[in-house]
């Protein structure tokens, strides 16, 4: 959406000062080779997405195909959904912090440990706890949890150094219906004393306990107790902080480490659990433990990994990993993790050598989980925060060759991050090379991605369209012409002040279920969505139109030489049955919506200049005409006290409201009740009535307050609507200024400057494309959408409907809070997704109305 | 009143009179069987932490903090007199002296903690990384404070909560045994100070500058086994009752100990996290944001009310916290080791009507 004659940006249209004029300056390109192309990275460690866990360190991760799930502190576990990095569930029941998670093979079944002692074990498609273990005897916390998929054993360390192992095809000898802890009376706190201040007592957890106590048995959810004989007391002498399961020539192994710096390995077969070895440590605890080929990591307090071979449990070597504890290990294909106290993750290969340093978080790394496809490796830490870094990018071998396009990765995520790297920001010098870089980036993408693509230069000194065509499939059977898509959009963006923004406005980053950047949503995000969206049916050779995309460079700028351009460059452009464009935003952040007009604005700059020099007003005033007092005598009288615009005819052509348009205005108040403040005359003021704005009075001099300038400058501006003419409206305003100076007794002159205009669009919001557009969205979103109009401008929308003699589609991507223009741009990445969706739909059932013709 | 029905199912009626005269503001007439009626119970608490404690958090404000704990204490075996104002100590490590110079610092008075202004206002400003605090109830030796625990031997503090059993029939032994140096450091005449003594004894050179966790573990073992040939020795039967305590300022060593092999000793609970953190005024949880420790508290009786924040160190345990922050427990077996009375809950039936 262009914003270009908002009065807080205005840079568009003012002259650039000198310093401004140094093109940026750049020793490496950041867009080397082919658009698309991707390269080993050796530098790439920054996260490929950050999620905020709220106020609690994150403690454990399991991660599964479709969920990642995160336990902290706090007692609730939270689901994370992997492709919108969003929360999909909140997991309730636990008392204390979830100090380990972990998924059987299968995962279906995800078991959490926690310092309430109790382990829960929740079904993964259901979301829901099936049942509790619990402990009578008092173990404190429970440190970790494996869960042996062949035994259908559960092994537990815990704090009071003993491990638990329960066998789950028995448990149904085990139930019990004591809830945790009542079991086993203790004289201290069962015994809450009996002083007058009793009452002031009240655990911080007890109302949860309750509340857990009600729910555990509404949910009736059964509880099993481990019993004494599955106790393995004094397993350690420390608490057991992790346990591994394996295997080797011994059969099925349980791994510990534990805090007094030993590892022990247990046989473990059905019912039963022996001690094997003690791999006995020095006084740093041993918090972590990984197998990889073979070999057992122990990651030790200090930094330091110990390695031991599995077979002969020989000590092979200890590496001075990290300047502090080891916290967290994890395997990958070839390759070993390890998540310290230090802040850092580091990659190790097969020869110990460290293969890459992640820093991203800011406090001490606690947990470290990959995802079951090797390709994602997730950190949580105490700085809040989950982060996901992509491994793949990172190859192993030493040699540099370039992998083009891996099918599996999202090419649209890849191609959208390479493109804000470039600034593109129209109606300034300096970025002129750099709107040239990423014309060209653009041209690229559409080439590597299976279009026709071409640069359509303006003049020099103005950012080229770029063009491009995806040709559809010819199908033989198909007995008519195919159907011409045009989609609009624009690569051009308003520049960022780097100081307001919380993270680089030209680097994309990714948090919480968000992109941010400059360009993310307005309108690089909602262009790559739709060229991927189509490149993806070309390659499912289910293109059955011809799409081209129209993406020029100077939107931000005012469309300037667009017009023009279009004219001379018809001809390549060919036919054009709709046009579609994805430009404005959702009047709120869950209801998508359709944009089906928008008003016009005509941007105009009143100057009142004198034929003298600046004066001083004790001197002079009095004696001269002052154009700056006949400047607030003109603007007087074009707008009256109440908002009324006096220029004579100017609503004379608006058009009344139709009781259809009174219904879609209805439904809009109806669906959105949570923004009490907007009311149907309000929307209508925004988006319906024209509007005159004075934006700003500039004078000449200093500034002071005892000069009389000898120059005012105004710059105004009107937005106009359906069916005002602009060239009427333009004519009228230019000669009731005019006017009304004239008959002000002054000797100065007036100059009137019509800085840009860009007509109004109204769409028929019952025509078919739109009721495709519709249904599309409808498909996507599971709600009908809302059509809204907008009180901002696009100019080229209304130029193209003409030149081409088509109908325009509006479909907004991004969410109200998207901050377009502003700082923090973002876009969610589940609209992205779900943007690009509707764009195939779309297109596929656009095609099919050409066939029904 | 739920808690007060289980109470009445778990205990025999005994207890029922003593806990209806803590009802009552203990105004009640007792009439105790106990075996033990002799006994006076002190309180000790210790802290150790990555960062350093106002000593406030610890001592004053809690609800159930040491000093209320003095004259509110619920876990007495003594149940007569649950006063424990035969004066108290405090003893603290400086938190900005990591050097070999960094000996405790000990505050000690014969007044009731509670009544004491010195300490309130000094509890408000002092703040270290490591804490023993003490509340008496005199057992034996007379009302000094050199009697006060904790004591320190250069850079070694130690507490003791319980007593030794006819002391004065093993006392001659004890100090025949002791090294001159080491009999003519003690002041007071209290069996817990003398139990110092014989500590010390057990180390090769108890002025050294550096010792570790296993050092200390050793000696402390050594201690007890010493105690325990004495005692039985002399023919005593009853049995004492051993919660011990030393430090070096970097690591803890203390036992939950009693000679028996049947009955309970007095109790010990331990909590560690990484924030011992103040939720409302007078009410502390422990708060677990990591899997390591930065703080471990061990006391006599829980400072909180959270009961999943505190367990208990199973009777007859040697407790170490190391100078890394891990928390080690060892079960002391001995010829009073006993795997049964491990695996039992320990506090179902209160040592006191065994």
């Amino acid at each position: 959406m262009s914003r270009t004659f908002n009065p807080e940006n205005p840079e568009g249209l003012t002259i650039p000062s000198k310093s401004d004029s140094f093109p940026i300056q750049r020793s490496v390109s950041p867009t080397p080779l082919l658009s698309l192309n991707r390269f080993p990275q050796k530098q790439e460690n920054k996260p490929s997405h950050t999620i905020t866990h709220g106020e609690n360190s994150v403690l454990s991760l399991a991660c599964s195909d479709k969920y990642l799930f995160t336990g902290s502190q706090g007692p609730h576990i939270q689901v994370w959904n992997l492709i919108t990095f969003q929360q999909e569930a909140v997991l309730k029941g636990h008392l204390g912090s979830v100090l380990c998670l972990t998924l059987s093979k299968d995962q279906k079944v995800l078991f959490s440990s926690s310092g309430d002692c109790t382990v829960r074990v929740w079904d993964v498609d259901i979301l829901k706890c099936l049942y509790i273990i619990q402990v009578c005897n008092d173990v404190g916390d429970l440190f970790s949890v494996v869960y042996c998929d062949e035994l259908d054993t559960v092994y537990i360390g815990c704090q009071n150094t003993s491990i638990l192992r329960f066998d789950l095809s028995t448990k149904e000898d085990h139930q019990t219906h004591n809830l945790p802890q009542s079991c086993n009376y203790s004289k201290f706190f069962d015994n809450i004393p009996a002083t007058s201040n009793a009452c002031e007592i009240i655990s911080s957890v007890e109302k949860e306990e309750i509340d857990a106590k009600t729910s555990a048995e509404q949910e009736n959810v059964h509880r099993y107790e481990v019993h004494d004989c599955m106790i393995y007391m004094n397993s350690h002498d420390g608490y057991v902080y992790s346990l591994l399961l394996g295997e080797n020539k011994d059969g099925r192994i349980l791994l510990s480490g534990s805090g007094d710096g030993d590892v022990k390995v247990w046989s473990i077969t059905k019912n039963f659990m022996e001690l094997l070895k003690v791999l006995k440590g020095t006084d740093a605890g041993i918090l972590t433990l990984a197998i990889q080929d073979g070999l057992l990591f122990c990651g030790a307090q200090g930094g330091d990994i110990k390695i031991y071979d599995l077979e002969t449990y020989h000590h092979i070597r200890s590496l001075m990993a990290h300047d502090d504890d080891v916290l967290a290990l994890a395997e990958g294909d070839d390759c070993l993790f390890s998540a310290s106290a230090d802040g850092t993750i580091k990659r190790w290969n097969k020869t110990f050598e460290i293969l890459n340093t992640y820093k991203g978080h800011t406090g001490i790394i606690l947990s470290l989980t990959l995802s079951p496809n090797k390709s994602l490796l997730i950190s949580g830490a105490n700085d809040q925060l989950i982060k996901f870094w992509d491994i793949n990018l990172i190859d192993d071998n030493d040699n540099y060759h370039e992998t083009v396009i891996p099918e599996t990765s999202d090419i649209m995520l890849y191609a959208l991050k390479k493109w804000i790297l470039l600034r593109t920001v129209s109606g300034k010098p300096k970025y002129l090379e750099e709107c040239f870089r990423g014309a060209k980036f653009l041209k690229n993408v559409f080439i590597q991605l299976g279009a026709d693509s071409e640069l359509i230069p303006i003049a020099t000194g103005q950012n080229p369209l770029v063009f491009g065509k995806f040709n559809g499939i010819n199908d033989f059977r198909q007995q008519h012409k195919r159907l011409n898509i045009l989609v609009y959009g624009h690569y051009d963006v308003i520049d960022a002040d780097e100081k307001k923004w919380l993270t680089s406005p030209f680097e994309m980053t990714a948090k919480d279920g968000y992109l941010y950047g400059r360009g993310v949503t307005d309108n690089k995000g909602p262009m790559i969505a739709a060229i991927c969206a189509v490149s993806e049916l070309q390659q499912e050779k289910k293109l059955k139109a011809n799409v081209s995309f129209l993406i020029e460079g100077e939107e931000e700028n005012g469309s300037i030489g667009f017009g023009k351009t279009l004219e001379k460059s018809k001809n390549l452009i060919g036919e054009v049955d709709v046009i579609l464009l994805s430009n404005s935003y959702w009047l709120d952040d869950v209801t998508p919506c359709l944009t089906y007009g928008l008003r016009g604005v005509i941007l105009a700059t009143i100057e009142i200049f004198s034929e003298e020099s600046d004066l001083h007003s004790g001197m002079q005033g009095g004696a001269v005409s002052q154009p700056l007092n006949d400047m607030i005598q003109v603007l007087a009288k074009l707008v009256s006290e109440d908002n009324y615009v006096l220029i004579p005819g100017f609503y004379n052509n608006v058009r009344p409201i139709t009781s259809y348009e009174e219904q879609l205005y209805e439904r809009i108040l109806e669906s959105n009740p949570s923004k009490t403040s907007e009311t149907k005359e309000k929307l209508m003021s925004k988006w319906r009535y024209p509007s005159f704005t004075i934006h700003k009075i500039d004078v000449s001099g200093p500034n002071n307050v005892t000069v009389i300038p000898c120059k005012a400058e105004a710059s105004v501006s009107m937005r106009i609507v359906p069916d005002q003419d602009i060239d009427d409206i333009v004519k009228s305003f230019k000669e009731y200024v005019r006017e009304i100076f004239s008959e002000l007794r002054t000797k100065n002159n007036i100059h009137i400057e019509i800085n840009n205009k860009a007509d109004w669009w109204l769409g028929d919001p019952e025509n078919q494309y739109f009721k495709a557009a519709e249904q599309a969205i409808k498909q996507e979103w599971g709600v009908k959408p809302l059509y809204i109009r907008e009180g901002g401008s696009i100019p080229a929308i209304k130029l193209l409907e003409r030149k081409f003699n088509a109908v325009a589609i509006h479909l907004p991507m991004g969410q109200s809070t998207d901050q377009a223009h502003l700082n923090n741009e973002r876009i969610r990445l589940k609209n992205l997704q779900a943007g690009k969706r509707i764009f195939k739909n779309l297109i596929s059932k656009l095609s099919e109305i050409e066939k029904e013709r | 009143m739920i808690v007060l029905i289980e109470f009445h199912s778990n205990r025999p009626e005994i207890g029922k009179s003593s806990n209806i005269d803590s009802w009552f503001g203990r105004s009640l007439p007792i009439h105790h069987k106990y075996k033990y009626s002799y006994i006076k119970e002190p309180k000790f608490l210790l802290y150790k932490g990555k960062d350093s404690i106002q000593l406030a958090h610890l001592l004053t404000r809690p609800a159930h903090s040491i000093i209320n704990q003095s004259f509110d204490s619920r876990l007495r075996i003594d149940k007569r007199r649950p006063i424990n104002g035969d004066g108290f100590g405090v003893g603290w490590y400086d938190e900005s002296n990591p050097g070999p110079d960094n000996t405790p610092c000990i505050f000690a008075s014969v007044t009731p903690a509670w009544n004491n202004q010195n300490l309130a206002r000094l509890a408000e400003k002092i703040r270290s990384p490591l804490v023993f605090a003490h509340v008496r109830a005199s057992t034996s030796g007379t009302l000094s404070e050199n009697n006060c625990h904790p004591w320190k031997y250069n850079r070694l503090m130690w507490m003791h909560n319980g007593h030794i059993q006819d002391f004065n029939k093993i006392k001659r032994k004890l100090q025949q045994s002791l090294r001159d140096e080491i009999f003519l450091f003690v002041q007071g005449n209290t069996d817990s100070e003398w139990a110092f003594a014989l500590f010390l004894n057990q180390l090769s050179d108890p002025q050294a500058e550096k010792f570790d966790h296993h050092m200390l573990k050793k000696a402390m073992l050594k201690t007890i086994e010493q105690l325990n040939i004495w005692a039985e020795e002399a023919g005593i039967t009853e049995p004492s009752l051993l919660n011990f305590a030393v430090t070096d300022g970097c690591s803890i060593v203390c036992t939950r100990y009693i000679n028996s092999r049947t009955e309970e000793a007095a109790s010990l609970y331990f909590s560690s996290g990484t924030n011992f953190k103040e939720y409302k005024p007078g009410h502390y949880r422990m708060i677990k944001a990591d899997k390591r420790e930065d703080i471990v508290l061990v006391a006599s009786e829980p400072l909180t009310f959270e009961k999943a924040d505190w367990l208990i160190i199973p009777t007859n345990t040697c407790f170490v916290i190391t100078s890394k922050f891990n928390v080690l427990l060892f079960p002391i077996k001995d010829q009073y080791y006993n795997a049964d009375r491990m695996r039992k809950r320990q506090s179902i039936v209160p040592p006191a009507v065994l």
